[in-house]
């Protein structure tokens, strides 16, 4: 895919992008240091906007001064006739609900009021059964005593660091800290910039000899907590450490944040989850009609997640489509400039995993799966792009160290292809005649054109910079197979080409499988109101549900 | 649904103590969606309160199908919306001033200098860009769930939060190399 402009870039952060406009993000960032940027850019935006908007405390009184001033609902008393049967049934499953709320709600505040002394702390890791903050395979590892404890920290300026629990596996390292202020209280568990190492903030993994193994992977909070996740590869040391170097902690984007230095050494024991981890090679290998090959290489059950790791790449017709795309693009003079042609494409496939009852236990952006349990049971999926459209991914679900068998169930390959599609309109006329297209079943109408004045102002000179440019509003109905169409150009009466930068969303699908969409099209460049323009698709992202691949992968006990 | 659903059947059941809960899971986002609407925080407050005992009477109206917060942050917007508007405009300056002193003493001056900057250019969007912003923040709510709040379709929650946005960003910066605000945002 094409780099990212920052609207669309804010709602990836944000988690509106879904389906396959996420899968191609989150592919693209993979390899494009400018989008990253802009990714970190956009988060730090956001953290700066949730911690402008956070409100200050409330009176301790608040709420029962609330509910001094209530007087009961009045039961209605029950009519012969009222309720149905189905409601009935309603009512007690809510009632045993209540229960099963109030005991998470009882365990959360708990984890959360605990007093700063290092004996409290020992009492309950936050890694356990009860804390929804955390992920399940955290969770589950906390319940099976896999956390190590010990008496951590650093102070300086008035602020101890104080890391609190470590969890670790050949997968990943967890642990958690606080930020704590002299004479109580926490600091914002945050700390700024997280992840870039060249200012001042450092947290990293190495082994005894002081070999760098990761860097810090995964920043959460669970206030006043905050929890960093280190990814692993290859080759783990039975010890390891995990170093802070930290300069600037108790806030992002410089809100709240303290200065000093803090330094510390936290070393972690990895022989425990070393040897309650089980891997096993699988090696199965598909290529499905479009070209996209599948090689399942591995199989890892650890603590804190079970890790499928594959390979993706693509063959044949898949490339010569590819070709033809390219070559395409260079012809009207649209080709990202210098891009790796292989890394510029967006192929994604969707997958499920059922145990030995065809109960699904993960899933990753499958068609056929329903929404709701693919939910539950998420893929964390990171990749890393090999030359030529090969990735190499590692794909995590919840531990499962029971299971007894695994079925991989092929859903759906995503793949971009080349599109001619095209609809030319005279902007003047769009009011009072819009243009309609159909393309592969799919509706799509020109709604309006505009030319925004506009501008930007910028950090250095010149300061001011003019950001006019043209507005297309489209709209329309995909049928259930279509692709989704994000990539667009313009041309003008002049034979000159622009691309368009787009935004959107999608409605879920009715009852027929229709999804409703509509597209903001952003044609930089072009700042003149034309007489006449072509609009013409150049790829779709389409999906291929006749893929039937279906394997089990061996457990081994 | 979820226990939120189950703590308004409690409540509709004859069980007011239910409704503490409901109360103390939300009074903070609600206080911090008036004030980051404009109100100052003593008014912030007692609408707040006000907000909670309105969802209470009208709770047999709220259709357990959809998200109670979202109903009850309507509640809220709207009792805002009620009361503020005719008089947005001479109060704006005056609460300007008690912002500063939202954080408490031992906050360092970075803090309070930031996000004050941040505050006073939220409070000078235009509401309708305002509501989509600070619905957004203070509870994590999702475009569909703006929508829902505001009554709004979803691509216009889309816009505006992106207008917010931009406008934000333009306005950091142009203070940053000087210039006025009101110039800035056309007022």
């Amino acid at each position: 895919m094409k780099c990212t402009e920052y609207e669309q870039m804010s709602r990836h952060v944000e988690g509106e992008t879904a389906g396959r406009e996420k899968m191609a993000m989150d592919t693209h960032l993979l390899n494009c240091p400018a989008c990253r940027n802009l990714y970190e850019e956009c988060q730090a935006e956001r953290e700066a906007l949730r911690a402008a908007l956070r409100a200050p405390a409330l009176p301790g009184s608040f709420t029962e001064d609330i509910m001094a001033r209530l007087k009961p609902h009045a039961v209605v008393p029950e009519e012969p006739q009222a309720p149905e049967p189905v409601r009935k049934a309603g009512k007690r499953k809510w009632k045993r609900w209540a229960y099963a709320a109030a005991g998470t709600l009882l365990a959360v505040s708990v984890a959360a009021s605990v007093s700063p002394s290092f004996a409290s702390y020992l009492t309950q890791s936050i890694f356990n059964r009860n804390n929804q903050m955390i992920d399940l395979g955290l969770q589950m590892a906390g319940e099976k005593g896999f956390v190590q404890q010990g008496n951590y920290y650093v102070t300086d300026n008035g602020i101890t660091l104080r890391v609190l629990d470590v969890v670790a596996d050949p997968t990943r390292i967890a642990l958690s800290y606080v930020l704590e202020k002299e004479g109580g209280g926490h600091l914002d568990p945050d700390f700024d910039p997280r992840f870039r190492e060249e200012a001042g903030n450092r947290v990293y993994l190495t082994d005894t000899k002081g070999n760098k193994l990761a860097d810090m992977s995964s920043w959460g909070r669970n206030d006043p907590y905050g929890i960093i996740g280190f990814q692993l590869e290859n080759n783990i040391p039975e010890k390891a450490v995990v170093h802070f170097e930290l300069s600037r902690v108790g806030g992002f984007a410089g809100i709240g944040a303290k200065e000093g230095r803090w330094e510390l050494q936290v070393p972690v024991d990895m022989k425990k989850g070393l040897e309650a981890t089980r891997s096993t090679a699988v090696n199965l290998q598909h290529t499905t009609g479009q070209g996209v090959s599948i090689n399942i290489k591995t199989l890892l059950f650890a603590p804190t997640k079970s890790q499928l790791e594959f390979e993706t790449s693509i063959t044949g017709s898949a490339k010569k489509k590819l070709q033809e795309l390219v070559e395409r693009e260079n012809r009207l003079g649209i080709a990202e400039e210098g891009a790796d042609a292989y890394r510029d494409y967006t192929y994604g496939i969707s997958y499920r995993l059922l145990d030995e009852k065809g109960r699904v236990v993960a899933g990753k952006s499958g068609p056929v799966l329903p929404s709701g349990e693919r939910e539950r049971n998420p893929i964390d999926s990171s990749g890393v792009h090999k030359p030529f459209g090969r990735t190499v991914w590692k794909d995590g679900f919840v531990p499962l160290g029971e299971a007894k068998r695994l079925t991989f169930v092929l859903d759906a390959v995503d793949m971009e292809e080349p599109s001619d599609f095209s609809l030319s309109f005279t902007p003047d006329n769009l009011k009072k005649s819009p243009v309609t297209g159909q393309y592969q079943g799919s509706t799509i109408k020109i709604k309006s054109f505009v030319v925004k004045r506009d501008w930007d102002i910028k950090k250095r000179p010149p300061f001011f910079e003019d950001e006019s440019h043209a507005i297309i509003e489209l709209e329309g109905v995909h049928p259930q197979n279509t692709g989704t169409f994000t990539h667009w150009v313009v041309t003008d009466e002049n034979g000159r080409t622009y691309k368009a930068m787009v935004s959107g969303g999608e409605e879920d699908p009715d009852a027929s499988g229709n999804r409703k969409f509509t597209s903001t099209l952003r044609v930089y460049g072009l700042k003149h109101e034309p007489k006449k323009l072509t609009l013409s698709l150049t790829r779709i992202m389409k999906r291929h549900t006749d893929v039937d691949w279906k394997v089990d992968i061996p457990v081994s006990r | 649904m979820d226990e939120d659903q189950e703590w308004v059947a409690q409540v509709l059941s004859g069980s007011k103590d239910a409704y503490a809960h409901l109360v103390n899971k939300y009074k903070t986002r609600v206080y911090g969606l008036l004030i980051g609407m404009g109100a100052s925080p003593q008014d912030a407050q007692d609408l707040a309160q006000e907000s909670f005992i309105k969802a209470y009477r009208y709770l047999a109206s709220y259709n357990p199908e959809k998200q109670f917060s979202s109903w009850l942050y309507k509640i809220a917007a709207n009792s805002y919306l009620d009361v503020w508007r005719k008089q947005k405009r001479e109060r704006m300056d005056a609460q300007e001033e008690e912002y500063v002193d939202w954080t408490s003493p031992e906050q360092v001056y970075l803090h309070k200098e930031r996000a004050h900057e941040l505050r006073a250019h939220i409070a000078r969007l235009p509401e309708k860009y305002r509501l989509v912003l600070v619905l957004r923040y203070i509870d994590d709510l999702s475009y569909k769930e703006i929508a829902e709040v505001l009554e709004l379709p979803l691509p216009t929650v889309q816009t505006h939060l992106h207008r917010a946005k931009k406008k934000l960003r333009a306005a950091l910066q142009y203070t940053k190399t000087g210039g006025d605000l009101n110039e800035m945002y056309g007022i």
